[in-house]
């Protein structure tokens, strides 16, 4: 069923595509959140019974309207991730002199609330005069007493390649900046955060340096009035995503089970992605005199090294070789851009060329290992490549054929393209009229989906003019029953909900529509629907992440689950906002 | 021995007199001491209010001595004590200086965007109780001073890592910002003298929905009541009794 919602001036923009959810299902384990925005806390708390506490914290949605609703939900600091959203990425200056240089590209959450990122706070809750006043060897009596955070390790593929912390306060720039934990001269005694009095609330910048995974293991202590010291350790994880747009195609293969991948590597940094976790930008211009157009050369290979990062697929997946006595192919079945592609190897053997047609014989063959050469596109724009791949038997005959694997490329387009350079990219695929495409509330192809909601979409593989079943399953894919998944393109939406900007909602009735994680207000989370939800998670409908390997692009892919069991029916769809 | 004792009851008297130096305000407005709070605004009841949010969450505020949290006031229930001061350092940033108004060398009484809410206010401004359901959507909200009372010069700004944004500065004469609705953010509310300070203020913002766009607007009026911090008002006090002694001697 599809319902086509149109309203005017910023308003948003409904798409049609509704999952509807049959059943609730019970997982088998339990689902991770990540945080990509809102107001939480580093919540540290002690009673002289129970004794420490420290995780995650947030408060509902509290209004003027509805006094006295003000529920503090804790979540344990293992339960979830901090992945940090496009609006946290920055070029180093003087505020992060004491751990950088100037002008080299950080990622930080803010000490002042900026929109579109995550809030994070320090909420300190320990009783009055139950700790001294002091920090590491050294406390007096004086004052109600206060406890530290010190930073003990930093542990994942972040630091790994190099990766540093730094947190920092701003103040109010009479008083001296505060330094909080500073990993750029290793981690010792000096890289606390200090004096958490009681019912303190404070802010930090925390500011990372290299894409990937950190585990920040840190330790919360204080010396309480009858001298002994106590303490506890706790990790909070962050992920700086990868940008996932590469120069070069250093492609491979993988099948585990019946699953196929197409994967890209960056071996300069470590990374594998899966086919719709990155994005080719060719930006160099051809140099080979017969062709025009752009050129980015490739790599093909079955190896399948391992590497530090993997985006969008386990490291058990992609390291799974498709072993085939006659051999693997890969065929290049669609190619939805403008002007044509070709790839050609090192000896100017033309492997693959949509200049007549696509058959079977635009394929690279694997039996032999690594291919190189290059790949032309023939104009500028966007191009989808869909290939698939077959591994043959002895006899030559195909044993195994997978799904089409969709590689998005741009010819000279980046991957934060906007609307207008993604709109004239279709047109000219298609041979239509310019300008066809230039409304985003436009809905050109009729499928009920806006030409924005495409626009977004494309990272799915969502096409503003044809409307076919693998073209609307791209976007939204019910692989089971009581979820409801979709990719996120940050390269496009950076979460500020300014368009553009993508949002699930959620109905009961198909009347009444409620956003889900708006990232509105203080919180940036969703209003819960009733009590605390299943697995004692505190979000009842939440959008999270499909994790598939430990790290993320600005590619992601998000379901929603509502797990409630007494929703005969639930209907989600995605919304947009064209100004 | 008797003149052991009258100095003892004058110092007693003169730090009773220094406790309430500067407490100058109404009867019928609670001193909002420490804690969280927001100059927050929010539509109830089709009417727009420009006012106080304070505590929330596990963030809570004190007012006349009680904690309390998650309440509404209106501009004119509540003074602001603001009680942290720095000796403005020489070599400050001129861009700081001019926008506070402050001189090197002088003090200059803060309320701190880095303010941890222990023994003092940390204040926000809070947009976020304008809602914004599915099909509704606020403008960002303008707040212009239209004019204030009080023996220093006011300022409002935000220390981004260094870059100073003032969005009032009585010594610049920018006396209007912009803040995004669903927002809140802490600030530095800096204030080059003791006393007591009134500021008039007008909040606008208008809501759109299907039925059309209406814009809202209120004035409020919103005291501060600045004091030393306690440590130097202790030493104006013990250097008044050294003279008081003195003079008995004589």
């Amino acid at each position: 069923m599809q319902v086509h919602c149109n309203k005017n001036l910023g308003a948003l923009l409904a798409s049609a595509l509704l999952s509807p959810i049959l059943a609730p299902l019970a997982l088998a384990s339990p689902p991770s959140f990540d945080l990509l925005r809102g107001h939480t806390e580093i919540q540290m708390e002690y009673d002289e019974d129970a004794g420490w506490w420290a995780g995650v914290s947030y408060t509902l949605s509290t209004s003027f309207d509805n006094p006295g609703v003000n529920d503090v939900v804790r979540i344990e600091a293992n339960a979830l991730e901090f992945v940090l959203p496009p609006l946290t990425r920055q070029i180093s200056a003087s505020a992060t002199d004491f751990f950088l240089p100037a002008g080299v590209p950080i990622w930080r959450i803010p000490q002042g609330f900026v929109e579109g990122t995550q809030f994070l706070g320090l909420r300190v809750l320990i009783p009055n005069n139950a700790f001294l006043t002091g920090r590491g060897d050294s406390y007096t009596s004086i004052g109600n007493g206060n406890i530290n955070l010190r930073l003990l390790s930093m542990t994942g593929s972040g630091p790994d390649r190099g990766g540093l912390l730094g947190t920092w306060q701003d103040g109010s720039g009479f008083t001296p900046r505060k330094i909080g934990f500073n990993t750029s001269d290793g981690i010792d005694a000096d890289d606390e955060i200090t004096i958490l009095r009681p019912g303190a609330h404070t802010h930090y910048n925390w500011a990372f340096t290299q894409p990937g995974v950190y585990e920040v293991n840190m330790e919360v202590y204080g010396r309480l009035v009858d001298g002994t010291d106590t303490s506890h350790p706790f990790t909070m994880t962050f992920q700086v995503p990868h940008e996932g747009a590469l120069s070069e195609l250093e492609a491979s293969l993988s099948l585990d089970g019946d699953d196929w991948a197409l994967l890209c590597r960056d071996s300069s940094v470590s990374v594998t992605y899966a086919e719709q976790h990155c994005y080719l930008h060719a930006t160099t211009p051809s140099s080979d005199p017969t062709i025009t157009g752009f050129e980015m050369p490739f790599t093909f290979d079955l190896n399948n090294p391992a590497t530090r990062d993997m985006v969008g697929i386990s490291a058990v997946s992609a390291t799974s070789l498709p072993t085939f006595d006659g051999g693997v192919s890969l065929t290049l079945v669609k190619h939805v851009g403008p002007g044509e592609v070709i790839a050609m190897d090192l000896s100017s053997t033309t492997l693959v060329d949509t200049r007549d047609g696509l058959d079977a014989g635009d394929s690279w063959f694997f039996s032999d290992g690594q291919r190189t050469g290059k790949l032309y596109f023939t104009e500028q724009g966007i191009h989808h490549l869909s290939f698939v791949a077959t591994g043959f038997d002895a006899g030559n005959s195909p044993v195994s054929v997978s799904r089409q694997l969709l590689m998005r490329c741009g010819a000279n387009v980046s991957a934060g393209h906007s609307y207008v350079e993604w709109a004239d990219s279709y047109e000219r695929a298609y041979g239509l009229s310019a300008g066809a495409l230039s409304d985003p509330a436009g809905n050109f192809d009729g499928d009920a989906i806006s030409n924005q909601l495409e626009y977004l979409l494309d990272v799915a593989g969502a096409d503003p003019v044809t409307f076919d079943e693998s073209s609307v399953s791209g976007s939204i894919s019910r692989e089971r029953i009581g979820r409801f998944s979709f990719m996120r393109d940050l390269h496009k939406d950076s979460l500020s909900d300014e368009a553009p900007a993508l949002f699930p909602s959620f109905s009961q009735d198909l009347e009444s529509w409620e956003i889900i994680g708006a990232g509105r207000g203080r919180n940036g989370l969703p209003i819960a629907l009733g009590e605390v939800g299943f697995d004692g998670l505190p979000f009842r409908l939440h959008e999270r992440p499909v994790i598939t390997g430990n790290a993320r692009s600005l590619f992601m892919k998000r379901d929603i689950l509502n797990p409630a069991s007494d929703q005969d029916s639930s209907f989600f769809r995605l919304e947009t906002v064209t100004e | 021995m008797k003149k052991a004792l009258d100095t003892s009851l004058s110092l007693t008297h003169v730090l009773g007199l220094s406790v309430t130096l500067g407490f100058s305000g109404s009867a019928t407005a609670a001193l909002f001491t420490s804690g969280h709070g927001d100059f927050a605004v929010g539509l109830h009841d089709g009417e727009f209010e420009f006012g106080y949010h304070l505590g929330e969450g596990d963030d809570t505020a004190t007012v006349d001595g009680v904690i309390i949290n998650d309440a509404e006031y209106e501009a004119d229930e509540l003074q602001v004590r603001v009680n942290q001061s720095v000796v403005v350092p020489v070599g400050t940033d001129p861009a700081l200086l001019s926008g506070t108004g402050a001189t090197e060398g002088s003090a200059l009484y803060l309320i701190s965007q880095d303010s941890d809410g222990v023994g003092s206010v940390i204040l926000g401004l809070g947009t976020e109780e304008l809602e914004q359901p599915a099909g509704v959507t606020w403008s960002d909200v303008s707040y212009t001073l239209n004019g204030s009372t009080g023996p220093g010069q006011f300022s409002l700004y935000f220390n981004d890592g260094g870059t100073f944004e003032f969005g009032i500065s009585e010594a610049e004469a920018i006396n209007t910002f912009i803040f995004p609705a669903g927002g809140h953010e802490e600030r530095n509310w800096a204030f080059t003298e003791t006393g007591t300070y009134v500021l008039d203020f007008t909040a606008s913002a208008t809501r759109t929905d299907g039925a059309g766009s209406v814009p809202y607007t209120a004035n409020s009026s919103f005291t501060f009541v600045v004091v030393p911090e306690p440590s130097s008002t202790l030493l104006v006090v013990f250097s008044a009794i050294g003279f008081l002694a003195r003079r008995r001697r004589s």
